[in-house]
């Protein structure tokens, strides 16, 4: 129960978050400082989500050597945890493109 | 619709979809955008936010579609170089098409960004779906 609260309550703070991003329509006035800004933003969400999908792939290679009869159940995590990241990035740049045509 | 869903689960299989888990959970999300397309083509006349809902989850579905696919090739094929370098374009590719779709979504078409971020989001209503439903079914099992 504790687990699918921490997730719900992940999912609408993410939602949520995307708002902040409207409210910022509008108000170009920072000049070029928004490309550089959208630039920055789309690298961080790339470099963090390229560290957690090698964390995630690594855990999951050495778990799957160690003891190859749970590789089924590594590979839904993994599946499951990679899909989760790549979201994130996709979201990344949903925010960062808004940010360049606002 | 139980039939419905055994003959998504019997292509995804055919497709290479090994374990059911994975089977199930992208059985799922194929559901919710046929169910995102089908409300979308009804109601195209009204307004631009469902058909921009169905295209966020079309990406998702396909995004994921490949994320699992690429996987499970990676865990449960033999390597060879060949299939190596036809993965790595495939991976490479649906990253590029995803990317230019959306660019192309938000930069040239101007569409309403909440509609496609929650289409989008569709692949983590799905998981959480999943994740529900086997929690049920454990809970089930025990008892």
């Amino acid at each position: 129960m504790r687990k699918f609260l921490m997730i719900a309550l992940n999912t609408v703070a993410l939602i949520s978050i995307a708002a902040v991003a409207f409210a910022a329509e509008g108000a170009n006035t920072y000049g070029d400082l928004v490309y550089f800004g959208a630039a920055l933003g789309m690298a961080i969400a790339a470099a963090g989500c390229g560290i957690g999908q090698g964390l995630g792939l690594k855990a999951a290679c050495e778990g799957t050597a160690r003891n190859p009869e749970a590789s089924n159940k590594i590979t839904v995590a993994l599946i499951l945890g990679l899909a989760f990241v790549e979201s994130l990035s996709i979201y990344a740049l949903v925010v960062n493109l808004m940010l360049l045509t606002a | 619709m139980k039939d419905f869903s055994e003959k998504i689960e019997k292509q995804l299989y055919f497709k290479g979809f090994r374990l059911p888990d994975i089977r199930s959970i992208l059985r799922i999300q194929i559901q919710i955008c046929g169910i995102a397309i089908v409300a979308a083509l009804c109601t195209v006349w009204f307004s631009v936010w469902p058909i921009t809902f169905a295209i966020g989850a079309v990406i998702a579905t396909y995004s994921f579609f490949s994320v699992a696919k690429f996987i499970q090739q990676i865990i449960l094929r033999e390597y060879d170089r060949s299939m190596l370098w036809g993965m790595l374009f495939r991976f490479y590719g649906r990253l590029l098409i995803v990317g230019v779709v959306v660019a192309a979504l938000i930069v040239k078409a101007h569409v309403p960004m909440m509609a496609l971020v929650s289409g989008l989001a569709t692949s983590m209503v799905t998981m959480l779906i999943w994740m529900i439903s086997r929690q049920n079914e454990r809970k089930t099992k025990e008892a």
